[in-house]
């Protein structure tokens, strides 16, 4: 019984620290988009 | 009892026990220092290849774009198993690539600040390094706790109002790139980005020795190093933004 709460506990923390380094993750990719909007636009002539 | 009390219950009780890593810190410290060397690496090469051949550079950008996309989700899962030998040379691409990636906002900031905007954001990141790094490691398990659900909570208040941001780039024109020429959205989401990964870097020295044990320390430096990547992005674009943004042309 305790075995098993013990390995209920852990994938509840494996499932928290997936998302938080996924959350970190995404906000770093997501930041590059305004980037690339902006080095289209730079890029398309006058 | 719904299923969240379970979750937040096992949160609190494994952040309120005995360190399960309780030299994970220590184990993690020169890999996250690694992995920000090789990141300056691919900055660096993105940098010459966008000044030396220009037409190449949007093409491989995309490759590194889907493959840092790839070698982040393999290169968690390995690591989180603790399999170290073979997560570390996937976490070093994963870096590398990262670097590249991130060059368009360092050119961008150079472009519109200055290069002294690289040092001020860099300087910065690693005054917060060494602020955190003692008093992180020293913070009661209130305050800890604490922080560690207003950091939680203020990141997914960030990607939503990313989000926004680029969904309102692709349907009103001028909005996105609002993103920087606007200024207001974007000053917002810069200054709330630095704030929030600032507490994360107090968070990260809380909860790793938590939650990571101490073979999983290349896990817990893949979190630690995207903390002070997105620092530096966040302190890069709040000084974009405040220097005008896409006004400098």
């Amino acid at each position: 019984m305790a075995a098993a709460a013990a390995t209920d506990k852990k994938l509840w923390i494996d499932a928290e620290l997936l998302g938080n380094n996924f959350s970190r993750f995404l906000i770093t990719r997501t930041t590059e988009s305004p980037i690339l909007h902006l080095a289209i636009r730079f890029n398309q002539p006058d | 009892m719904p299923a969240s009390s379970n979750f937040q219950q096992a949160i609190r009780e494994a952040q309120s026990s005995a360190l399960v890593g309780p030299n994970v810190v220590s184990k993690a410290l020169p890999y996250v220092g690694g992995g920000m060397v090789l990141t300056a690496g691919g900055v660096m090469g993105g940098l010459t290849l966008m000044a030396s051949s220009p037409t190449l550079f949007m093409p491989l950008f995309w490759v590194a774009l889907i493959g840092n996309f790839i070698l982040f989700f393999v290169a968690q899962n390995v690591a989180m198993k603790g399999n170290n030998s073979a997560a570390l040379p996937l976490l070093a691409a994963y870096s590398l690539l990262t670097g590249y990636t991130l060059s368009g906002i360092v050119a961008m900031a150079i472009g519109t600040a200055g290069i002294g905007a690289i040092g001020t954001a860099a300087l910065a990141t690693g005054i917060t390094f060494v602020i955190a790094s003692f008093v992180g490691r020293r913070m009661s398990d209130s305050v800890g706790q604490s922080l560690t659900a207003v950091v939680g909570l203020g990141i997914v208040g960030l990607l939503i109002a990313m989000v926004v941001q680029l969904v309102g780039s692709i349907f009103v024109p001028g909005f996105g790139m609002g993103g920087f020429g606007m200024g207001g959205f974007e000053l917002m989401i810069a200054g709330f980005g630095t704030v929030l990964f600032v507490g994360a870097a107090f968070v990260d020295f809380y909860t790793m020795p938590r939650t990571y044990n101490d073979d999983q320390y290349l896990a817990g430096a893949l979190g630690m190093y995207l903390t002070y990547i997105n620092l530096f992005i966040f302190i890069l674009r709040l000084i974009i933004a405040l220097n005008g943004g896409s006004r400098r042309d």
